[in-house]
C-alpha cells in the first residue's frame, strides 16, 4: 500500500515541469554547470533508477537532504512536525469541544430557532474559503484590534514561553477550527437526531432516567460512534490541508514546508512528505477501527 | 371465572377519566384518542384491544405521559392511587415512572440500549428507585433476570444486547420494568415481534410474575388470542374510542358492538364446520383528520342505519359492567355474533 502510494508519487513529482538545478541556480551559470551538478544529484539516471535509490536508502532510514539547503530530510521534517501537529490537534479539540455540544442541542431543540441560527452559522462555516476567513481575522484581529500577531509562531526574540506560543496559536488554530465546527456540527446534529428517535430513549424515560441523562448518557453515547469516524477522517486533512493557513500565518509547519519544497522542486523532502501523509492517513484508518471496536460493542475484530 | 372473582374486591389502583390526546402534527392537530374513561382494580389484567390506529397505544403511552414533544394531554385525568398523573411535574412523574408504574414495549430488538451491558442497564432502573447501591444493586439485578427465567443471570449481566435473541431481551425487558415491584405494568403489545412459542412462553411468564408480586396489567394488544389468554376485563378501542368493555367472558360469549364482533369473526378458526374464507371487516379504521360523523364506525357497520351517521353515541351500559357505543345493539337489535364457538378456543 505504502510501496504504491510512493511509486504514484514519484511518477507525479517526476512529470511536473522543472527540475531543481534550473530552480535555484543563477540563470547565467554556463550549461556545463548545470549538467555536472544534476550528474551530482542523480537526476540524470533514469527515474526508476532514482526511485530504486531513494527506495534502498529509505530501508536504512535514510530519507536524503534536501536539494535546497543540503539539510537532512528527517531533520527537516522533525522540525516542522511539532508545529503542525500543535496547529492541528488544537482545532480538532476546538472542533469537538464546539461542535458536540452545539450539535447535540441543535438535535434535541430542532427546528427552533437556536438550530435554525446553528445551522446557517454551520453553513457559513463550511463554505467560507480559509484564506478568505484567515485575512479577515488578521486585519480585524490584528491590525484593527491589535489583539494578537498576525502571525509566526513565537515572537521574534523566541523568549515568550508556552503561552507566548498559545497567543500566536488563537489565530490560525481558530480559522481551522471554523471549518471543522461548520462540518461537524451537521454530523453530530444528524447522528444525534437519529439516535433521538430510538426506542431505547423511551424504554429509559419509562424507567424515569432524567431526560438530561437519556440526552447527554443514553443518546448521546449511540450517537458519538459515527462521529468518531467523521473526526478521524478530520485528522489527515488537518494535517495535509492546513497548508493554506501555515501559509498565511507563516506557521513553521509541515504546510509551509510543503509549499516551498514544491516551488523549488525539492524531490527529496517531497517524496518524504507523502511518505508521512499516507502513513498518516493510513494510522488514522486503523485508529478509527480500533476506537470504534471500542466505543461499538456489537463490533468485535476476532 | 375464577379469575375474575378473585380479584374483584381489590383496591381501585389507576382510573383513567375523560382522556384525550392531540398530537401537532405539520398538517395541524389529530386527536387519537379522545375522550377514553378507564379503571384497573389492584391486580387485575386489563386488555385493550384494537386494531393499528385505534389509540390503544397511545392511550397506554398517555398515562406516564410519554408521547414525546408533539404530544400532550389535553383533557382528562389520569389517577393512580389518588393522585393526578396528568398534572403532576415531570420530577415527581419521573419518580413514578418504574417505580410504580412500569412499560414494556412492542420492540424488544430496539428496546435495549446497545451500547451499554445489560446489567448496567437494569442497575440504573435499581438505582434510580431505590436504595440500593454497588453490590446490593448488582445482586438484585441479577435476582430478576433470575426470576424472569433467564438461564445464567450472571453471564447476562455483563452482555450486551446484541448477543441475546429477541425472546431473551424481551425477558430482560420484563426484568427491567419489574425491578422495582411496580403496582402496575403496562405491556404495550409485548409478544407481537416474537414467534409464538416465545410468545406463550412470555405471557405464561408475565402471569406468574403477576401472580407472585400481585401487580395490575394494563396489556395492549391486537391480538384476541392473546386476549384470551390473559385478560379479566377487556376494553374494544375504535378511531380513538372504546366502543365496547366488559369482562372476558361477555367479550368472546356476547359481544354486543358490531365491530367486537367483526373482530371475532375475523378469527381464523381450526374448527372444521367453519369452512371457507376468513371474514375480516371490510374498509380500514379512518383517518383521524377524516373522522366520519356520527358512529365513527358506522361506515364500515353492517347494522349501520340512518341514525347512526348523526350524534356520536354515547358508552351505555347494557348490564353490569358491561357497555357498549352502540344504540343499536343497545335497543337488543343486533343478531348476536357467530364468534362464539372461537372464543371457546
Amino acid at each position: 500500500m505504502l510501496l504504491g502510494v510512493t511509486v504514484i508519487n514519484f511518477i507525479i513529482i517526476k512529470l511536473a515541469p522543472g527540475n531543481p538545478v534550473d530552480m535555484f541556480i543563477d540563470p547565467n551559470t554556463p550549461p556545463e554547470l548545470l549538467e555536472a551538478k544534476k550528474e551530482m544529484l542523480g537526476l540524470n539516471s533514469p527515474f526508476y533508477e532514482q526511485y530504486w535509490q531513494w527506495l534502498r536508502n529509505l530501508l536504512h532510514g535514510d530519507f536524503g537532504y534536501s536539494f535546497s539547503s543540503y539539510a537532512p530530510v528527517s531533520k527537516m521534517i522533525g522540525d516542522r512536525l511539532g508545529p503542525t501537529l500543535l496547529l492541528a490537534f488544537t482545532a480538532l479539540a476546538a472542533g469537538l469541544l464546539i461542535a458536540i455540544p452545539i450539535g447535540v442541542f441543535s438535535a434535541v431543540k430542532h427546528n427552533s430557532k437556536f438550530d435554525y441560527l446553528m445551522t446557517g452559522l454551520s453553513f457559513i462555516g463550511t463554505s467560507i474559503p480559509q484564506f478568505f476567513l484567515g485575512l479577515g481575522v488578521i486585519y480585524l484581529f490584528a491590525l484593527k484590534l491589535k489583539l494578537l500577531p498576525t502571525g509566526g509562531m513565537k515572537d521574534l526574540t523566541g523568549s515568550g514561553g508556552a503561552l507566548d506560543t498559545l497567543y500566536h496559536l488563537v489565530l490560525p488554530a481558530g480559522v481551522l477550527a471554523v471549518a471543522v465546527v461548520g462540518k461537524k456540527i451537521r454530523y453530530v446534529r444528524a447522528s444525534m437526531l437519529d439516535v433521538l428517535k430510538q426506542d431505547y430513549l423511551r424504554t429509559a424515560r419509562a424507567k424515569g432516567v432524567r431526560e438530561f441523562i437519556v440526552t447527554n448518557k443514553h443518546a448521546l453515547r449511540n450517537a458519538l460512534l459515527p462521529i468518531i469516524t467523521v473526526f478521524g477522517m478530520e485528522i489527515p486533512l488537518l494535517l495535509g490541508g492546513s497548508i493554506l493557513i501555515e501559509q498565511i500565518f507563516q506557521w513553521p509547519g509541515i504546510g509551509q514546508l510543503t509549499m516551498q519544497s514544491i516551488l523549488s522542486r525539492d524531490y527529496p523532502i517531497l517524496m518524504a512528505l507523502n511518505l508521512v501523509a499516507a502513513v498518516v492517513v493510513l494510522a488514522t484508518n486503523l485508529l478509527i477501527d480500533i476506537l470504534y471496536s471500542i466505543a461499538d460493542p456489537r463490533i468485535k475484530y476476532s | 371465572m375464577s379469575r375474575i372473582q378473585e380479584r374483584t374486591d381489590d383496591g381501585l389502583l389507576l382510573e383513567v377519566e375523560g382522556l384525550s390526546v392531540s398530537f401537532q402534527t405539520r398538517n395541524g392537530e389529530v386527536v387519537p384518542v379522545d375522550g377514553i374513561s378507564l379503571a384497573v382494580q389492584a391486580g387485575e389484567t386489563v386488555c385493550i384491544v384494537g386494531e393499528s390506529g385505534s389509540g390503544k397505544s397511545v392511550t397506554s403511552l398517555s398515562i406516564l405521559r410519554l408521547l414525546g414533544d408533539n404530544g400532550r394531554i389535553r383533557e382528562g385525568d389520569v389517577r393512580l392511587k389518588g393522585e393526578n398523573l396528568a398534572s403532576l411535574s415531570e420530577e415527581r412523574l419521573r419518580r413514578i415512572r418504574g417505580k410504580e408504574i412500569s412499560m414494556i414495549f412492542q420492540e424488544p430488538m430496539t428496546s435495549l440500549n446497545p451500547v451499554f451491558p445489560i446489567g448496567s442497564q437494569l442497575v440504573e432502573a435499581i438505582k434510580l428507585h431505590t436504595d440500593l447501591r454497588g453490590r446490593a444493586a448488582k445482586s438484585r439485578a441479577v435476582e430478576v433476570l433470575r426470576d424472569v427465567g433467564i438461564a445464567r443471570p450472571e453471564a447476562v449481566y455483563n452482555d450486551y444486547p446484541h448477543a441475546l435473541s429477541g425472546g431473551m431481551r424481551q425477558r430482560v425487558v420484563i426484568a427491567m420494568a419489574l425491578a422495582c415491584q411496580p403496582s402496575l405494568l403496562i405491556a404495550d403489545e409485548p409478544t407481537t415481534a416474537l414467534d409464538v412459542t416465545i410468545q406463550a412462553q412470555i405471557l405464561e411468564l408475565l402471569k406468574q410474575l403477576q401472580e407472585r408480586n400481585g401487580m395490575a396489567i394494563l396489556l395492549i394488544t391486537h391480538d384476541l388470542g392473546v386476549v384470551a389468554e390473559m385478560a379479566d376485563r377487556v376494553i374494544v378501542m375504535y378511531a380513538g374510542q372504546i366502543v365496547e368493555e366488559a369482562d372476558v367472558y361477555s367479550i368472546f360469549e356476547n359481544p354486543r358492538h358490531p365491530y367486537t364482533q367483526g373482530l371475532l369473526r375475523s378469527l381464523p378458526s381450526t374448527l372444521a364446520d367453519h369452512p371457507g374464507r376468513l371474514e375480516a371487516i371490510p374498509g380500514s379504521v379512518p383517518s383521524l383528520r377524516h373522522l366520519p360523523a356520527g358512529c365513527r364506525f358506522h361506515p364500515r357497520c353492517p347494522h349501520a342505519e340512518e341514525a347512526c351517521k348523526r350524534g356520536e353515541p354515547e358508552l351505555e351500559s347494557i348490564g353490569g359492567s358491561h357497555k357498549v357505543r352502540c344504540p343499536v345493539a343497545f335497543r337488543g337489535n343486533l343478531p348476536l355474533a357467530a364468534g362464539a364457538e372461537e372464543a371457546e378456543r
